[in-house]
């Protein structure tokens, strides 16, 4: 079961603030959902091999080149941005240079 | 013509607009003047567009004939329209402008097809009511203090009032047929791959689809022909050709000989009787036109929810990292890049949508991984075996949509699991990649309509549609519907 350490550290995982009301609600309401999905332990699993795509002969392949006509106008992307200048998405400073 | 053109099926829309008969500015304008009546009542949408959004003419050729020339479609707002906002119900994409289209969105626009508007929706698709939207509850026009369903619940409206001829939603794990079955109309999950993916914005991508919603089996099959076919923009799209509308047999005739399984144990308890009452018409209506009804068994549904509820909530997480600040939407200025982060998200995203982000989070985390999320893809694996073995001397297999007719506003807002659960019987197919079409059962003794769905086999979605129409033949002709009431 989730403890508020739990949601806390899952929260910062995350990148998601919560307020301390917030983090209440979601431990109990998270508890509550994981221990419903004990129900699959009732199946017997143990030695089933786990499928991550249902049409595993799908997907193949394709030619290593690029897809021109997915590539989109810089400056119709960057128009989309909270902040940019002519070239780049602009961020605070990741490094702290004081 | 008889019928208000409002009324019209997306058929009758587009050849009278291929000869001549109708102008595509009257028949926008018949569904605007709906759309304008009924949106104080409902909410349907997020954004209109006045006129249409039409095709330019800079629009790709389809390989064979225009299918939707003139027709009206409204389109969940998780598709991305060039320069038309897309918000995802979200507020984190307030004023996002898509700088390109849904590959599914040129292909309505090659087929000469009107995009009327965006529909409303639960935030990222997660949600069965549309109560989890960031911009208001879309209602039911069948009884407005009910949810339409959701997530997408809003292009159910807008095809239930008129609107709309047929809508796009997407699917995770009901999003389509659930709402389709609270609003009485047809609500198609295509098999996994059939429908491009490339522009509908990504929640659980091993199980996201986009969907059709319909008044009848011609018009749904026809939209689906119109957008269906290899894209390779998208790396899951199945390959091969369209559905070959002009090829399906939707006549009278169109369930003769096909065999249909009921998991009878399914129908035990916590069904509704109406929505029991919904299987027995639709079985009686089957074996009338032809078809064998035979029992099956299948694995309890709540196998399939708490399954669901560990991988997509998984997949969430990771897909919705890139709500950010920092490359579109909402940004909470903050001194350094990870406060910037938590407190745009924490600004931008409402509360359910963080519920499954962080037991997506906790499924993933170390030290329970393989307790979780590693347990969850081997269950999915079961639950694919069990539906293909079901289907193993059957065309399709019949059970409810829902266990219930729609549910009111507010009834299980502040129950996460309670609203799960409503999502029981659709799971299934999502998981499995299996295509399913939840067709109109009736109504309630208090007119709430009641939907039960189809299942086939893998790209098999044209026998779904010959057994919805077998049953309009053998049930009621869907243009002479029982339509809603706009309240007073």
């Amino acid at each position: 079961m989730m403890n508020p350490r739990d949601v806390e550290h899952i929260a910062l995982l995350a990148r998601i603030a919560l307020t301390e009301a917030e983090r209440d609600r979601m431990g109990r309401e998270l508890s509550a959902i994981l221990e419903y999905v004990k129900t699959l332990d009732a199946l017997g699993l143990e030695n089933e091999m786990p499928l991550s795509h249902v049409h595993e002969d799908f997907a193949p392949p394709r030619p290593d080149a690029p897809r021109l006509e997915a590539c989109l106008p810089r400056a119709e992307v960057l128009a989309q941005a909270p902040e940019a200048d002519e070239t780049s998405f602009l961020v605070p400073p990741v490094v702290d240079t004081r | 013509m008889s019928r208000p053109l409002w009324q019209e099926s997306a058929s009758t829309i587009a050849d009278g607009v291929d000869k001549g008969t109708l102008a595509v500015d009257d028949v926008v304008r018949a569904h605007e003047e709906v759309a304008a009546a009924w949106e104080p009542h409902v909410h349907a949408y997020l954004t209109r567009v006045p006129g249409g959004i039409r095709p330019d003419g800079s629009a790709d050729k389809p390989p064979g004939r225009k299918l939707l020339n003139g027709v009206p479609v409204a389109i969940k707002d998780n598709l991305c329209t060039k320069g038309v906002a897309t918000t995802c119900g979200s507020r984190i994409l307030e004023g996002y402008l898509p700088p390109y289209d849904a590959t599914v969105v040129r292909r309505l626009k090659a087929h000469g097809a009107v995009i009327v508007g965006k529909t409303n929706l639960d935030e990222f698709a997660m949600g069965s009511s549309t109560e989890n939207s960031g911009y208001g509850t879309s209602r039911n026009p069948y009884d407005v203090s009910r949810v339409p369903g959701g997530s997408s619940g809003g292009s159910a409206v807008a095809v239930a009032t008129g609107s709309a001829a047929v809508a796009l939603g997407s699917e995770t794990g009901g999003s389509v047929r659930q709402p389709a079955a609270f609003t009485n109309l047809l609500g198609l999950k295509p098999t996994y791959g059939r429908l491009s993916r490339y522009g509908l914005v990504a929640f659980a991508s091993s199980m996201d689809q986009v969907g059709i919603f319909s008044r009848s089996a011609s018009d749904g099959a026809r939209t689906l022909a119109a957008l269906s076919g290899h894209d390779p923009l998208d790396a899951t799209s199945l390959p091969g050709p369209a559905l070959d509308f002009d090829a399906l047999d939707l006549g009278e005739g169109a369930a003769r000989g096909l065999t249909v399984g009921v998991p009878r144990a399914l129908l035990g308890e916590g069904l509704d009787d109406d929505v029991a009452e919904g299987m027995r018409i639709v079985e009686a209506a089957l074996k009338a036109a032809g078809a064998t009804v035979r029992d099956v068994t299948l694995l309890p549904p709540s196998s399939w929810v708490a399954t669901y509820y560990l991988l997509a909530t998984a997949e969430a997480s990771s897909n919705l990292a890139r709500f950010d600040g920092i490359r579109y939407g909402l940004r909470k200025p903050a001194g350094n890049v990870l406060d910037l982060y938590r407190e745009t998200r924490e600004a931008g995203f409402g509360a359910e949508v963080k519920r499954r982000i962080l037991l997506g989070t906790y499924a993933l985390s170390a030290g329970y991984y393989e307790a979780y999320y590693g347990k969850a893809q081997k269950a999915r694996r079961r639950i694919q075996q069990d539906l293909t073995a079901a289907l193993e001397g059957c065309d399709a297999l019949l059970f409810p949509t829902t266990p219930t007719p729609a549910f009111k506003i507010g009834e299980k807002a502040d129950d996460p699991l309670a609203m799960y659960l409503s999502d029981i019987f659709t799971i299934g197919a999502n998981l499995a990649g299996l295509p399913a079409l939840s067709v109109p059962a009736g109504f309630t003794g208090g007119g709430l309509p009641v939907g039960v769905q189809f299942t086939a086999r893998a790209a098999r979605e044209d026998l779904l549609y010959r057994l919805a129409a077998a049953l309009e033949h053998q049930l009621s002709d869907p243009m002479e519907r029982r339509w809603p009431t706009k309240p007073s």
